[in-house]
């Protein structure tokens, strides 16, 4: 005997924003008062704010594009500058623009190549030391961020590696610079170094190194726990079938593998795109320097709330632009669909 | 077994090391290394009002330090001076390290620093004092009992104002900023009812407020701050060229020799041929002296150029030590004679 079961519809939840607001904001005084007392506070603290920004001294920004841009740049060489870096934003923004429109990977790769061989060779009369302002902020995230892929790639393999002398390396690499301090390892470089390589290199490349070996370490374990994340199986269908252990990592484990880091890197690289900004203390004039030490001139000394506010900003630009990007990637890859 | 190894490796590591840095090191004179490169790199502050800052509209680091600094190149007839952002945590290391030839970064003399490096003649007499809202009570060290009082983090002032309330057997509070700009803010939003530093600082601060009325510095200054250029230790050579750097632009200012003078051959001549120490100064090392003083003028017009009665950020230097010793100040020279 058989009963009938009635299939119910879900409830119909399609609510006018008045019922949605009384069922979720005033059901009840207590909510009622909640809400209220959000409001009041919500309103007074975004009225402080922008009474504060329209009365705030924004000459600060306004009046020094380009050094906020550059820094201390020599005025002759700023225009080559000006160049590079318009060169740089129409490709970011192109690759927007192919992003939507779904052009081929290697397109966009190729443009890349282009823009970066036109930009060295812009900027080759420039020493590194005389690049500041937002331009060595961009400059040492990006060249950290992408000199830290490939030898994080290298740690965390040599990490799952089952050759004893390999694994011991890349442990006692990672554990040794995950126990300190991303300003001891600058601060490292800036002088103990010199004592060995007696002041040929310039404090940019110091930093830029300092920056690569310290997230090298933090993308090994990234790349360890991606490369376990790949069940066993893969790896031994793929030797069963007679690939070697190279092609096995390079065809097989890590394709699978980097999508599955994805999220992680990205925190990883949004996090050294902000620590850049330590490299103050060795004396680095990027963006946060940069806003210092326009804070020294007689006309700007108190307007440190507008200076931090801006550089609030940036850097939240940045690192926005930087999580929306991977959240595409992502999407394009299908994570988290499979 | 893998922990003898591990140790070997690292011992095998550290001797290496060593033994690189004891050969890596030719004992030469600053100097030489300087005149190689062909460019100064000299420590500054870089965010410290009057004395290193950047000008934006040029593109260079102005103030009184930064001009010491190209006197000292001017000195030795380098083309360039490569200014390095110090924190005053950094300063004295990378001068050990050597990361950095000469450092101009408003530093007291003090026993302890002139055991690990060597200082040269006194560019600034500072003294600490205090700067209160001018409806305060305070009036010196003695109405501070109680007080909370602002001052910079690992600085001498707060161990000057420590010392003196212990010894006065005071209640106190210290509530202590890492930038100027920040202690001054809580000076004016009551977090503190005194702040205190070196009384450069706080004049100039005072002047730059939106209201310099609401402020007043009080008191004796209570403690002495020689402010001098320091280098490495034992590098006579070294030492001599930045020394008499500072010795010429005091000597040029007590002659009358000014910048425009210098760069008017006919009146230049005039005065050497009246004046056999003038003709002495002017000739000294191949016309060391001639180029500082058509780069940067002599010592009166550097302070003038910063903190003269024309400037925002003016400091008075009448009846202060800052006055040249013949008139009663304390700055002074050396009698350029063979």
């Amino acid at each position: 005997m058989a009963t009938h079961v009635e299939a119910l519809l879900p409830p119909d939840e399609r609510l006018t924003p008045w019922d949605w607001a009384r069922r979720n904001l005033f059901d009840g005084w207590w909510n009622t008062i909640l809400t209220a007392g959000v409001a009041a506070a919500l309103l007074l603290a975004s009225v402080g704010i922008v009474r504060w920004a329209t009365r705030a001294h924004w000459s600060v920004v306004t009046d020094n594009p380009r050094f906020w841009l550059m820094g201390l740049m020599p005025v002759e060489l700023a225009r080559l500058a000006y160049w590079a870096g318009g060169l740089v934003a129409v490709a970011a923004l192109l690759t927007v623009l192919g992003v939507r429109a779904r052009v081929r990977p290697r397109t966009l790769v190729g443009l890349w190549v282009g823009i970066l061989v036109a930009v060295v060779w812009l900027m080759w009369t420039v020493r590194l030391d005389q690049i500041g302002g937002l331009y060595l902020t961009v400059l040492l995230g990006v060249v950290a961020i992408s000199a830290s892929f490939p030898l994080g790639v290298l740690v965390g393999m040599g990490r799952v590696s089952r050759l004893p002398v390999v694994k011991g390396f890349a442990t006692l690499y990672i554990e040794f610079i995950r126990g300190i301090p991303l300003i001891t390892v600058l601060l490292w470089f800036f002088i103990f170094v010199t004592l060995v390589s007696g002041g040929s290199l310039a404090r940019v490349v110091r930093a830029m190194i300092a920056l690569t070996i310290f997230t090298s370490a933090y993308v090994g374990e990234i790349v360890r726990a991606g490369i376990q994340s790949v069940p066993r199986g893969q790896s031994e269908a793929a030797r069963a079938v007679g690939l070697s252990a190279l092609q096995t990592m390079g065809y097989i484990v890590l394709p699978q593998a980097v999508k599955n880091m994805i999220p992680a890197l990205v925190g990883q690289f949004i996090s050294l795109f902000k620590d850049t900004s330590l490299t103050v203390i060795i004396g680095l004039s990027e963006l946060v320097g940069t806003g210092r030490s326009l804070l020294a001139i007689g006309q700007y000394l108190h307007d440190e709330r507008e200076v931090y506010v801006f550089l609030l900003v940036v850097y939240f630009m940045f690192s926005y632009a930087m999580s929306s990007g991977s959240r595409v990637l992502e999407r394009r890859l299908g994570l988290g669909e499979r | 077994m893998r922990k003898v190894l591990g140790l070997a490796l690292a011992v095998v590591l550290a001797v290496g090391l060593a033994a690189y840095v004891s050969q890596a090191q030719p004992p030469r004179s600053r100097l030489d290394a300087v005149r190689a490169r062909g460019q100064l790199i000299c420590g500054v502050s870089g965010t410290t009002v009057g004395f290193s800052f950047p000008d934006p509209v040029s593109g260079r680091m102005i103030g009184f330090d930064a001009d010491f600094c190209r006197a000292v190149a001017a000195f030795i007839d380098v083309p360039s001076v490569e200014f390095v952002n110090l924190t005053s945590a950094s300063r004295i290391p990378a001068v050990l390290a050597g990361s950095v030839d000469v450092v101009f970064r408003t530093t007291t003399v003090t026993i302890g620093r002139d055991d690990q490096i060597d200082f040269g003649p006194v560019t600034f007499f500072d003294g600490q004092r205090l700067l209160v809202k001018s409806d305060s009570r305070i009036n010196g060290l003695d109405d501070l009992n109680g007080a909370r009082i602002c001052t910079q983090t690992g600085t001498t002032s707060e161990r000057n104002i420590t010392d003196q309330m212990r010894l006065r057997n005071f209640r106190f509070t210290l509530v202590t900023f890492a930038q100027p700009g920040e202690a001054f803010n809580g000076l004016v939003t009551g977090r503190c009812d005194v702040w205190t530093t070196d009384a450069s600082q706080l004049t100039a601060f005072r002047a730059t407020a939106p209201n310099p009325a609401d402020f007043k510095l009080v008191g004796r200054e209570f403690s002495d701050e020689p402010l001098a250029p320091f280098y490495q230790e034992n590098d006579s050579k070294w030492a001599d060229v930045v020394d008499y750097t500072v010795y010429g632009m005091v000597l040029a200012e007590e002659l009358g020799v000014t910048q425009a003078i210098a760069r008017n051959p006919a009146r230049l001549s005039e005065i050497t041929a009246r004046d056999p120490i003038a003709k002495n100064l002017m000739e000294f090392k191949g016309n060391a002296m001639t180029r500082v003083l058509q780069l940067v003028g002599n010592y009166g017009e550097v302070y003038d150029r910063y903190f003269g009665p024309r400037q925002r950020t003016a400091i008075l230097r009448d009846g202060t030590r800052n006055e040249l010793a013949r008139t009663g100040g304390a700055i002074s020279s050396r009698p350029f004679r063979p």
